[in-house]
Formats: C-alpha cells, structure tokens, sequence
C-alpha cells in the first residue's frame, strides 16, 4: 500500500498536473460564478481537452473544474440571489441576505471555508472507507432507493416552505415535469406531444439555468422597473449595493470566534451530506437541502435562518460538498460512476486502456492513490484560488445592472446549448424562464421543484422496478429494513416539523 | 380573488386539462398513465385544499392580497420575453455570433443603458471573448448560419 | 490593378476546380466534426475517440466531437441526416441501435438511404448475467429453473428496449414468464445484479457487471446477439441456440446521404487502416471492446438487417407482458 501510495505521488506531483489541478479550479471557479454557465458545461466543453492531457493531467483538469465549479456557483448565490449551479441554491437563502447587509465578504468567506473544509473530510471518508461503504451502496436496491426517495422529498417540501401545502404543490410540480419523455418500463413516450426532442424528458441544465438564472433576471428587472417608476431607484441603488464597499470593514472579516461557532454545523453537514453521496443518484442539491433543514432545527437561533445566519451558509455549502467524496465510491470500488464527473473520468480511464472496477486497487493501485492525491490537491487549490477571486469578484456587485442582466441572457443561452448542442434546448430555458417567474409571484418554492423533477423519475423507475421484481407486492417496501426505516423516519420527521411550525406560529 | 383562489383553480384547470386531453391522448396504455395519474390526482386534491383555504380566509376578511402579476412594470420585464424568442429563432438562421451582438445591443438599450460607448464596447467584447475561448480554445461549434 | 486581381482570382477558382475534378477531391481542409449520438460517459463515446485519435493524424485535420444525445440516438442521427453533405459532419457510434430506436419509441422512421455508411468498427453483445449463488448455472439450467417457477424469476435490461425486446422473443419460444425490470444504464443495471436485487440481468460489454463476471464475481448465461463475447469463448449466443431473434448492436460511421463517394471512400479507408493499428486494437481489446472492420456497403447490409428485423420482433412479442 505504502509503496503504491508512494508511486501515485510520484506520478502525480510533477508541474504539469499541479499546472492542470490549478487550471481546472481557476476555470471551474469562473463558470461557475457566471449565471448561466456551470461546471458541468466546464467538463463537456474541456472533455476533448482532457483526452491529450494523458490520464493523471486529464483527471487532475476534470477534478479541479468540478472543485473549483462547485464553490464558483455559490458566488452569485451570495452577490445576487441567483445560484450559479443548481446545487448553490440553498446558498441563496442566506447568503444573499449578508449581501443586502452589507457582508457579502463575510458570507462568501464561510462558504468557501466550510466548502472545502467539508469536501476534504468527505474524500478522505472515500479514500479510507471505500471498500466497506460500497458493501453498503450494493445492498441499495429499487425498494430502499424507492423509500429514501419518498423520505428526501417529503421532508424538504414540509420544511422548505412556510406553507406546506406550497411545498407539496412544487413538489407534485416537479414530480409531473419529471414524467414527460420515456416510460421507463415500456420504453414507450408519453406526454411528449409529438416532440421528439422531448423523448428523455426535459434535460435538466436547461431547466434550472430558465428557473434560477432567467426567471430571476425576470424578478429584479421587474422590480428595478418599479422603483424607477416609483422614482426611488437611485436611493435602492445606494441603499442595497454601494454599501458593500463604504461602511465597516469587519462587515467583510469572518472572526474565528463566528466560524468556531458553526463548527458543529459543518461537522453535522458533512456527516449528512456523506450519507447522501453514498447512494448513488441522490445528488448534492438534496444533501445540501436536508444539512439546511437540519442545521435549522438544532441551531440556537432558528428565527436567523433566511436572514443571514452563517450556519445556513455552513449547512448549505458543506451539505453539498461532502456529497462528491462518497459519490466517487462506486466508480474505484466497482467502475460504476454515480455522476457526471465520476462517468466521465471512467471514460478517461478507458480511453488510455484502463478499466476501474473490483480489481483497479490490485492492479492499478498507484492510479487509484493518484487520483485521490488529485482530490485532496484540487480542494487545496480550491481555497487558495478562491480566497483571492472572492475578493476581487466581491466589487462586481457595484457594476451597473444592465450589463449584469445582459450578460446573465447570454450566458444562459449558451450554458443551455452547449451540453447537447441544441437550439431546442434554450427555448426550454426560456419557458421555464417564465414559468419560474410565475410561480415565484406565487411563493411557489422553485428548488424544491427542482430537487422533485431531479428525483422524480428515479422515484418512478425505482418504484415501478420494485414492484416488478416482488411481482406486484407492495408490502416489498416494508420487508426491506433500510426502506422501513426511512418510511417510519419520513412520518416521524414530518410530525415533528409540523409541530415545531405550529409552536412558532402560536409563539 | 385572493391568491389563494387564484393559484388553486389554476392547478385545477391545468389538472382538468392533464386528466380529459393530456393522458388519454399522448401517453400508451393504462400501465404507464398510472404513475401520471396518480401525480394528478395527489395535485388535484392539493389544489382543492388550496381552494378551500382561500374561500375560508375570505369568508374571515382575510387581507385582500395586492395582485402583483399584471403591472406596468411586469408587462415592461416581460418584453424581454418575445426578444429572447426572435434572438433564439435567429441564431440558426443568422449565425450565433452576429446575431449576439445584435441582440446585446437590444437588451442593453432594453435594461436602460444609455452611453453609446459601453453599449459598443460590451455588445463587440463579449461575443469575441466568448468566440475566443469556447469557439477557438475548445473548439466547440455554435450553429454558423448565413453570417457568422 | 483591381482587374487583375479578379483575374487572379478567377484562375485560382478555375484551378481549383480543376484540380479537384482531376486529382479527386480536395479533402479535408477544414476540422471534421463527429457526432455521437450518446452521452459522453457511453461506450459510443469512448470508443469514437479512441478510433477519432488515430483517423485525425491520418486526415491531417483536427476532429471536433459533440455528444448528442437523445431518444436512444434518434436525436443525433437526425442532426447528421439534416447535416450538409460534405463529408464534415460524421455520426459515429452504436448506430444500428439508433435505427432500430424509432420503431419503439413510435417517431419517424430513418431510410437506409438517409446515410451514406464509412463502415463499421465493432460488434457488441448483450450479455445476460446472474450471481454466483444461484442454483442455475448454464442456460438450459436457467430456463428449466424459469419453467419450474413461472412468474418468479426476474430478468433486467440495461436500457436497451432491443435487448428486452429479445429476451420476451426467448420468453415465448420458450413457453415462460419472466419479470422485466428495466434500468436506466449499464451501470445501473450491473449494480443491481451485483447487489442480488435482480435473478438476471443483460448488459452490453464491457460494462462493471462484465468486468466482474472476467474476475468471476458474476456468472455469464447467454449472449443474446450472434457474435462472440470476448474474454467468454464458451458462451453461446442467440444463433447457435436457435432462437429466431438477436441484438445486433454494431458500432459505425456514417454520413448524410449525397456525401461524395470519393469522401466517403477516403474516410473508409482512414477507419480501415485506423483498424490495423496494433497497439489501439490491444487496447480497445483490454476494454472489452471487439474492434472488427466492415467496409461500407457492409455496414449498409447490417443496418438493412437490423431494420427488417425490428419490426418482426415486436409482432412476435406484442403478447408478452
């Protein structure tokens, strides 16, 4: 072990790696930042890239980028209220709140910390736990996939919204936009109206760039309109964003006396966020959800929540990140990816000739330490690149908006064409540009569709594979015991969190 | 009409629509419209619960809601809609590149820029930076058209 | 001055011409662009850009490669079809799957003569896997098991509507019932059969559920398509069982119909000789991959086949549920 330990650092650490590692999380950080454009487009655009770069340089590019992409989203979430990766959302809660206050320094620095304070955490859970985890992920079948689907949802539906029944509205929204495209039993389409560009449903970048990015381009144009005519636009002006840069300078400091108080936030967040990434599929947007929701209920002071609580930025960030380190399980252990980044660095193993699977740590252990080596390096880059790029990006907020919004419509456009190359693709940003324009007049939570579309057909295809497999008995679900278990803790989350509503609604 | 009225019975027709047009028509067999169906139903019943709080909280004078959807300012912000349909329509025929620049100067002449020198600069910079960096570095095509 | 530039110019368009017209033509010039019409984590996508590695440095061009996925390939086979024909535009990957994709999910169907065909690359076969614990350990263990226990033995796919398609077609020749579970990808599916949620489960090659099956970890039954499973050469498939129907998966090229033929030949030939590189077949071999050159007009016999078959299969199996 030690000796390939030793051959995988000597593999790794030459300049030109270190050169991509950095690269990749410069890059990655960047698109993420921008509304519109994600990590994930990063990776698409940069694949060709990485297939020349030779297979440490190639992974070390690809890892980076999704590292440094995962914090670069969050940065608009704090700015501007709009996330710039589906998995920033729950950032915005309370970050952007910091911004309006002034201290969008402050909040940006606990994001990035407690981002890649969790991530390291979690990939070391992956470098020293993988065997025994993956045991765990292989006994995960359609039943248990199907009840801890059922407990993710109904949980952040209660708990996301004031209004429950809201929750349950986006929820069901969310779930009924996830059944357009292909049955996945019969293989037959539905509800797709005779467009076949529809046939694997609503691809999802589209998706949440029209949601998150364009419909809140929509919002605040809207909102500038009518404070111009209200005359008091310059006053907002001044108000909300030039005060960033006059008042009080610790209004930017993090004091290590405010992160030592959500330590415990972080810890939690990443214990859950781990958990989540160890089932495949299940993505960070979920992780970072239920950290939030959880952070909530422990914490002190839960009337801070959405106003700017550091903790909700601690939950949220590290909720998110600890998700990557555990996902990566399934791809070193058995060669099976559990996302995107994982998928294609499976292909960028196989295209130099080298397959992951149950044996890769036999035979190609020095590799598999390297790319675990990488990990921990692109998180290191992460912080040190962030920590400046937080500071210098920090004074965008001050541009004026119209460049802002331009650039934001642009960028949409693109992040939306370029993962499948198709025009058809940014229409379907714009109506649901519009479509979360609408249903935000309606305090109709927006994520929460999001989290339910991403998890509806998995819901639906690991449910009806379920059913198939016991021969139509339903009772499948509470034989199993991980999915009894999560169905009892579905109930009694629920019961719990209606009641605390009830306390503070009577309070 | 209070939100809550409003937002129910448009769950409810979207509902109506799903149930008598949507499924009968496009989706193949009873098997696979069950889990549609059932989603439908659940959303059905949501609504009703919304509707019945909304008439409740009428019957008790609950606070008449100010209807923010359809205001001057809204009908402005939506503008940005069509012009996003006609740039999108454009980019195949016209070329992605040129019709970005086109289309920035529009947007920003739109979200209330005014100096004609940002406007130039912004609306030529950005689509060189973009063409410099996705089109050139990585080499990835957008649609070409007539033009560029 | 200005005349005789038109002059000029007009000589060199002339020359041009002539040049083409007599030399053959004059290609490539540009960066030639390969779509695939699945995603980039896919076996069309890996095994394009292994073979694209190679045909550029042949073809003294750059390749630009766009995943497009969509519809079980029907989505990027359209974008090729609707390409200009001028040899620029290249779909590469497991095509055949993508024309046999209309017919089961009900959209318009491709013509042989949408395309024009480079050749194919290589044949893959769906393999049907069970665990090591079971009491069945060949195929005809397996179906007198199923027989024993109508309606009890479960058998999955991963994602290929062909492949359960097929497994139905053995279901009715046989006289017996099974579950079908379907999964979303090859790798879904291989963790299902890993982890014993299933009795058996079909994958394509070089899947996690093969490479476990190399290290013994799982247990080959049959192959459903007509070739041979690498790394199993004691496997049968659908033809030397007799059953009337297979998978017939085989990776390609091909181009919008009204390419050139002297494009097309050229580019057959760059995939030919591509196709004799020792060391890019060792490793396309490692992968699990069957890397086998058929020229052009080959391939188009492929697809014809492939397409007349689909049809047939579905009535065979109209009634089984």
């Amino acid at each position: 072990m030690l000796e390939q330990l030793l051959s995988g650092l000597n593999m790794v650490l030459v300049p030109e790696n270190l050169l991509w590692a950095g690269l990749g999380v410069a890059f990655g950080m960047i698109l993420g930042s921008i509304p519109g454009l994600t990590d994930n487009m990063g990776i698409v655009l940069m694949l060709p890239f990485t297939y020349y770069l030779g297979p440490i340089a190639g992974i070390a590019l690809l890892m980076g980028l999704t590292k440094g992409g995962n914090f670069g989203g969050s940065i608009p979430a704090i700015l501007f209220n709009i996330p710039g990766t589906p998995q920033a959302m729950v950032t915005c809660i309370d970050g952007h709140p910091l911004t309006k206050q002034g201290k969008s320094g402050k909040a940006l620095k606990q994001a990035l910390f407690s981002s890649v304070m969790a991530d390291a955490c979690s990939d070391l859970i992956l470098i020293f736990l993988a065997a025994p985890v993956a045991m765990i992920a292989l006994k995960i079948g359609p039943p248990e996939y199907t009840s801890i689907i059922i407990f993710s949802l109904i949980v952040i539906s209660v708990a996301a919204s004031d209004k429950p029944l809201r929750g349950l509205v986006a929820v069901v929204l969310g779930l009924l936009l996830g059944t357009v495209g292909t049955d996945p039993e019969f293989g037959t389409t539905r509800l797709i109206f005779h467009v076949i560009d529809l046939a694997d449903g609503f691809h999802i970048m589209p998706m949440v760039i029209g949601m998150l990015a364009f419909s809140e381009v929509l919002l605040q144009l809207e909102q500038q309109i009518m404070n111009r005519l209200r005359k008091r636009f310059s006053e907002i002006q001044a108000e909300v964003f030039k005060n960033g840069d006059v008042i009080n300078p610790d209004y930017h400091r993090l004091s290590w006396k405010e992160f030592r108080g959500t330590l415990p936030t972080i810890f939690r967040s990443t214990g859950i966020g781990a958990a989540i990434g160890i089932i495949p599929g299940i993505g960070t947007t979920v992780g970072s959800y239920l950290s939030y929701i959880m952070a909530k209920q422990y914490s002190k002071h839960p009337e801070k929540f959405g106003n700017g609580a550091l903790e909700g930025i601690a939950a949220a960030e590290a909720g998110n990140n600890a998700v990557n380190g555990p996902n990566l399980i399934p791809l070193v252990t058995l060669g099976i990816p559990g996302n995107l980044a994982a998928a294609l660095i499976l292909g960028g193993f196989m295209i130099k000739g080298l397959v992951p699977g149950p044996t890769f740590m036999q035979t190609n252990g020095d590799m598999l330490y390297a790319l675990f080596i990488i990990l921990l390096l692109s998180n290191f880059f992460t912080l040190l690149i962030g920590y400046f790029y937080i500071k210098r990006v920090r004074k965008v907020t001050s541009i004026p908006k119209f460049y802002l919004f331009t650039g934001i419509i642009v960028f949409s456009v693109i992040g939306s064409y370029v993962s499948y190359a198709s025009l058809f693709d940014v229409y379907v940003m714009l109506v649901f540009g519009i479509l979360g324009y609408l249903l935000t007049k309606f305090k109709i939570n927006l994520p929460t569709i999001i989290v339910a579309f991403f998890l509806g057909p998995m819901l639906e295809s690991k449910f009806r594979q379920s059913l198939s497999i016991s021969g139509d008995d339903a009772t499948v679900f509470l034989t199993k015991p991980i999915s009894l278990t999560f169905l009892i803790l579905t109930i009694a989350a629920v019961f719990f969190l209606l009641k605390r509503k009830k306390k503070l609604m009577t309070d | 009409m209070n939100d809550e009225l409003k937002l129910g019975s448009a769950i409810l027709a979207c509902c109506c629509f799903m149930w008598f047009y949507a499924i009968p028509n496009h989706i193949k067999g009873p098997q696979a419209a069950l889990y549609p169906k059932s989603l439908i139903i659940a959303m059905a019943m949501i609504s009703l619960m919304i509707l019945i709080k909304g008439i409740r909280s009428r019957k008790n004078g609950g606070q008449e809601e100010k209807w923010t959807l359809l205001n001057e300012a809204s009908v402005k912000a939506l503008l940005v809609v069509p012009i996003m349909a006609v740039y999108i329509f454009l980019i195949d025929i016209v070329g992605f590149y040129t019709i970005t620049f086109v289309f920035i100067i529009l947007f920003m002449l739109c979200f209330g820029a005014r100096r004609p020198l940002s406007i130039c600069l912004y609306s030529a910079l950005l689509p060189a930076i973009i063409y410099l960096v996705i089109g050139k570095l990585l080499s990835f095509p957008f649609p070409a058209g007539i033009l560029f | 001055m200005k005349k005789a530039l038109v002059a000029l110019t007009a000589l060199f368009l002339i020359g041009g011409f002539w040049v083409n017209s007599v030399m053959g033509v004059d290609y490539p010039t540009k960066p030639i662009t390969i779509i695939v019409p699945w995603g980039a984590g896919g076996m069309s996508n890996v095994s394009t850009r292994m073979l694209g590695e190679k045909m550029k440095a042949i073809l003294g061009q750059p390749i630009v490669y766009i995943n497009k996925p969509g519809a079980s390939g029907v989505i990027g086979l359209n974008a090729v079809k609707k390409a200009k024909p001028d040899g620029y535009t290249i779909a590469s990957g497991a095509l055949t799957l993508g024309f046999t994709s209309p017919f089961f999910f009900d959209t318009d169907r491709f013509e042989v003569d949408d395309f024009v065909y480079i050749g194919s690359y290589m044949p893959q076969e769906r393999v049907l896997f069970t665990t090591n614990d079971k009491p069945y350990k060949t195929w005809e263990e397996f179906i007198a098991y199923s027989k024993a226990h109508p309606g009890k033995v479960s058998v999955g796919s991963g994602g290929a509507q062909w492949a359960l398609e097929v497994m139905k077609s053995i279901a009715r020749k046989e006289n017996i019932k099974w579950k079908y579970v379907m999964f979303k990808s090859g790798g879904a599916a291989s963790s299902a059969i890993l982890g014993g949620h299933v009795d058996a489960c079909e994958t394509g090659t070089g899947t996690p559920a093969y490479q476990s099956a190399r290290q013994g970890k799982l247990r080959v039954l049959v192959d459903l398509g007509t070739e041979k499973v690498p790394f199993f050469p004691g496997v049968r498939n659908m033809k030397d069982l007799g059953y009337p129907f297979s998978t017939m998966l085989e990776y390609g090229m091909a181009m919008p119909a009204g390419v050139p033929e002297e494009i097309r030949q050229k580019l057959e030939n760059a995939l030919k000789t591509v196709m004799q590189d020792k060391e890019l077949m060792n490793k396309m071999g490692e992968t699990g991959f069957t890397p086998r050159f058929v020229s052009g007009s080959g391939y188009r016999e492929i697809v014809i086949g492939a397409i007349n078959d689909t049809p047939a299969l579905q009535d065979y199996v109209k009634d089984i549920k």
